[in-house]
């Protein structure tokens, strides 16, 4: 089975948006979503489940603020090793700084426009699904 | 010889006045001394062994001497009884000999008990023998050769030649056996010299070695010794030029042994003129007093110190001048040759200012004289004055009063009665007083003016306090007073006090009703910020959240362009492009009122900023514009400044971004920065060669979304050169622009160097 991707994020049509894009990108990578922070860690935590290869988390989140999730992945011993990239609309220095004291792999900011967009999903994809290389621990 | 010993010490002692080298030189002496008789004693021994050595050999060959004469004998006798020759007939000479060597013999063994006895034994068989002997050669001659041998024959003499052999035989054995007990003795005493002798050259060396350390660390110590007096003389010689006073050290018979800079560059001599030269024969003889000569004659002999001489001469160059002389003894190092140190003070001015002293005690005698008469007519003045004065303090409304603190009693003038509007005709005591002051204020005044009161204060108070007056009205008055003391120390308190009394109730009334104007205007004011703040949250607030559906509007709006089956009817052709437009546009406003937010409202950091590279990270930020333009940029050179990067940042940009977005397209874009310093800060300018400002619409480009132009011909959101405003002034400083239309703008705009807000916050 392919490998995965989760995406969270409070807006559902963003979501749907990636998930459109990425099928014409590359059919076979599967997207696992969820909209807010609680129900990302529900998914993860579950031991049943298979860990996605990469979580693509947004900061402004309902609930639990995407800052708050990264920092409980990054605590459980199970999650730690799971790369998370922040997506956010925002570039506050305070929010970026603090994403990566947390140990967050990227901060993205997420481009304008769907041009943008699609070329960004086509660099990441070939990144976390080609080249990069994981812990399988 | 206790004599020579104690002399040759005095010698040593002489040689080496340092006690602890002699003790060394003590200890080495009896060390060689002991071992030599060490060496003596067992060398006596050795010479009495080798003695006896001797002896017992001589003992030896002297037994075997007799022996062999013996046999001698016997053989000559056979020989003169076989032969009948005569020449073999025993010789005197033969019994001499044998005398001889038995006696000697015993002279030898004379101390021998033992030996005495075997050697007499010896003797008796020698005498048998030999009278047997002369017995055999008697009747050799008389009886003829015949019976002679017979008896010869009988062995008689024989045996006893046998009985001498063994005698000397066994005393021979005796000996021999002592001879060896005896070398192997010498051996050891030999062996037992040797090894004293090493040990003994050992130990001298050992001495001798102890000897030199010691004695080099004692000479170390000497030289050591020797250089601190070196530096003793040298820091004397350092004292004396320091010292700002003239100094003189004198030789016991009053030549200069050496001077300190001070009196060389004072009385202007050299070092040949002064050393070694008589005291009074320096420069043209100055010195050459008889008293002075005379107490310096006594300094040496009785005294041992001179003090405050004075000496006046006229010297060469400096004219008359006093000189206070002190001398004082000091040693030498070599007894009886004291040395005198004179040191010199210029007095003259003292001299000169006693007399000053005198004449203007002179002088302020006659002033007195003087000062009394004006005195006089100045108090005849004052009592004209004093009717001004009342007129005066009537017109000012100044009430004034005079404690008596003693029987505490207070006076006042009429005008007292008007301000404080209750009292009585007669003298009030302080308690009273203090009894018609506002209860608020009473602990107040009553505190200060009992301070007042206070020896160690300055007497003085001043206060403002409100009084009832007996209809019950409140009024404010102000009170100035200052207490006058008498007594010594402990005894000294304050005796009285004067002061005024002036109405202030009117200006009381004023400044209340300002106070409350002021406070209600701040209470405004916080109110007002405060609205402010709340809608500038709001703004921000509001603005990040619309930023995401704003985007996301745009993304679908792209999507539908994208997957709209094409040819469109031109109208949904058109409404897509409108969609997207507006899109755009407001995503593109939503981010600058984000920066607006960002700028204004995010801590204010303060630090150090080279705007060279703050305005090249900002050109990078622009590249593809800047490419897509092909931009002519000149830079000048740029200041660090203290500031906020991020507010810098976005003035740079938005002027940057501005030159570009309002560029003329028909010819090729210039921009320049310039920045002039003056006294007050930083003078900036950014400067384009665009379309330019219509003179009109000067002031309105700082407005908030303002536009002079449509989104068609120059996008822009109208908030860009507003913030730039708003934070340029928030610094203190302006912003303004020149422009002329058609060529050109420049927007200028100034950096305090004491930028005020940025004072407040980093504070």
């Amino acid at each position: 089975m392919k490998p995965h991707l989760m995406l969270v994020d409070d807006a559902t049509d963003q979501v749907y948006l990636m998930q459109m894009l990425l099928k014409t990108i590359d059919p076979e990578i599967r997207t696992v979503s969820a909209s807010t922070g609680d129900e990302a860690l529900k998914i993860l935590q579950d031991e049943t489940k298979i860990l996605p290869r990469v979580v693509l988390l947004d900061l402004k989140l309902a609930g639990k603020t995407g800052l708050e999730v990264l920092k409980e992945l990054k605590k459980d011993p199970r999650l730690k090793r799971v790369p998370v990239c922040i997506f956010s609309n925002a570039d506050l220095e305070a929010d970026i700084c603090e994403a990566y004291d947390l140990g967050a792999n990227f901060y993205f900011k997420k481009p304008i426009g769907l041009i943008e967009l699609k070329k960004f999903i086509e660099y990441f994809v070939g990144i976390w699904f080609r080249y990069a290389s994981f812990c399988t621990r | 010889m206790i004599l020579s010993v104690s002399s040759i010490f005095r010698a040593i002692n002489s040689l080496m006045p340092e006690r602890r080298l002699l003790g060394s030189f003590l200890f080495t002496f009896v060390c060689i001394f002991a071992l030599s008789g060490v060496v003596v004693y067992v060398g006596y021994n050795l010479q009495s062994i080798t003695n006896s050595i001797v002896h017992t050999g001589n003992v030896i060959k002297q037994v075997e001497r007799v022996e062999f004469q013996m046999k001698d004998l016997e053989s000559m006798n056979w020989g003169y009884i076989a032969t009948g020759d005569k020449a073999f007939l025993t010789s005197p000479e033969l019994l001499t000999m044998i005398s001889n060597s038995l006696s000697s013999l015993e002279r030898l063994v004379d101390k021998d008990s033992s030996l005495r006895e075997k050697v007499g034994q010896l003797r008796a068989k020698v005498e048998t023998r030999l009278k047997f002997a002369e017995r055999t050669l008697e009747i050799a001659n008389t009886l003829g050769p015949i019976p002679a041998l017979k008896r010869m024959k009988e062995r008689v003499g024989l045996k006893l030649n046998e009985e001498i052999r063994e005698i000397s035989q066994s005393i021979i054995k005796e000996q021999e056996t002592k001879l060896e007990e005896e070398r192997i003795e010498r051996d050891k005493k030999m062996e037992q010299l040797l090894a004293l002798i090493l040990i003994g050259i050992v130990g001298i060396f050992v001495i001798l070695f102890y000897s030199y350390v010691r004695l080099r660390a004692q000479i170390q110590n000497l030289s050591l010794a020797d250089q601190k007096k070196l530096r003793a003389v040298n820091s004397l010689q350092n004292i004396v030029d320091t010292v700002r006073d003239p100094l003189l050290i004198l030789e016991g018979d009053l030549t200069v042994i050496s001077a300190g800079r001070s009196f060389y560059e004072t009385f202007n001599l050299s070092q040949d003129q002064t050393e070694k030269k008589f005291i009074y024969e320096l420069g043209e003889r100055e010195w050459d007093i008889p008293e002075f000569r005379k107490l310096l004659g006594e300094v040496l002999s009785k005294k041992d110190e001179l003090s405050d001489f004075e000496v006046t001469n006229i010297f060469p160059q400096m004219g008359q001048k006093t000189w206070l002389v002190s001398a004082r003894r000091m040693s030498s190092g070599i007894p009886g040759l004291p040395r005198i140190l004179v040191s010199l003070k210029d007095i003259t001015e003292r001299t000169s200012a006693e007399n000053r002293v005198k004449r203007a005690n002179l002088e302020l005698n006659i002033l007195k004289g003087e000062l009394e008469e004006r005195v006089e007519n100045r108090t005849q003045e004052l009592l004209k004055s004093e009717g001004f004065l009342k007129l005066a303090v009537r017109a000012a409304k100044l009430g004034l009063f005079d404690h008596d603190i003693v029987n505490d009693k207070i006076y006042w003038t009429d005008e007292m009665q008007t301000i404080c509007g209750f009292l009585p005709k007669a003298p009030l005591s302080l308690p009273e007083f203090l009894k018609r002051i506002h209860q608020d204020d009473r602990e107040k005044v009553a505190k200060a003016i009992f301070d007042c009161f206070d020896p160690e204060g300055n007497g003085f108070y001043s206060m403002e306090h409100r009084i009832v007056f007996s209809d019950g009205t409140v009024h404010w008055a102000s009170m100035k007073a200052q207490a006058y003391f008498a007594g010594e120390g402990k005894e000294r308190r304050a005796v009285r006090s004067v002061g005024v009394i002036l109405d202030i109730t009117d200006r009381k009334r004023a400044e209340g009703l300002i106070q409350q104007a002021l406070e209600s205007l701040a209470r405004e004011k916080a109110k007002l910020e405060e609205s402010n703040k709340g809608l500038e949250r709001f703004a921000s607030i509001a603005a990040h959240d619309l930023r995401a559906p704003i985007r996301s509007m745009g993304l679908w709006v792209d999507m539908l362009e994208q997957y709209m089956p094409k040819p469109l009817p031109s109208e949904l052709e058109n409404a897509i492009q409108f969609l997207k437009l507006n899109a755009v546009k407001s995503a593109a406003l939503i981010e600058d009122l984000l920066e607006v937010a960002k700028v204004k409202y995010s801590d204010i950091i303060v630090e150090t900023v080279d705007l060279n590279k703050m305005v090249q990270q900002v050109l990078w930020t622009l590249k593809p514009d800047l490419e897509n333009t092909k931009a002519q940029l000149k830079i000048g050179k740029l200041p660090s400044i203290e500031g906020n990067p991020c507010q810098l940042e976005s003035v740079f940009g938005n002027l940057l971004r501005n030159a570009l977005t309002y560029r003329d397209k028909t010819r090729a874009v210039e921009i320049s920065i310039d920045c002039n310093e003056t006294e007050q800060g930083y003078e900036f300018a950014v400067k384009d060669n665009g379309i330019g400002i219509d003179p009109e619409f000067k002031d309105r480009i700082f407005e908030m979304f303002e536009r002079l132009h449509t989104d068609d011909d120059y996008p822009g959101t109208g908030i860009g050169l507003a913030l730039c405003k708003n934070i340029v002034e928030g610094w203190g400083g302006k912003i303004g622009v020149t422009s002329v239309l058609g060529k050109g703008s420049s927007i200028f705009f100034n950096y305090p160097k004491k930028a005020i807000n940025l004072e407040r916050k980093s504070a």
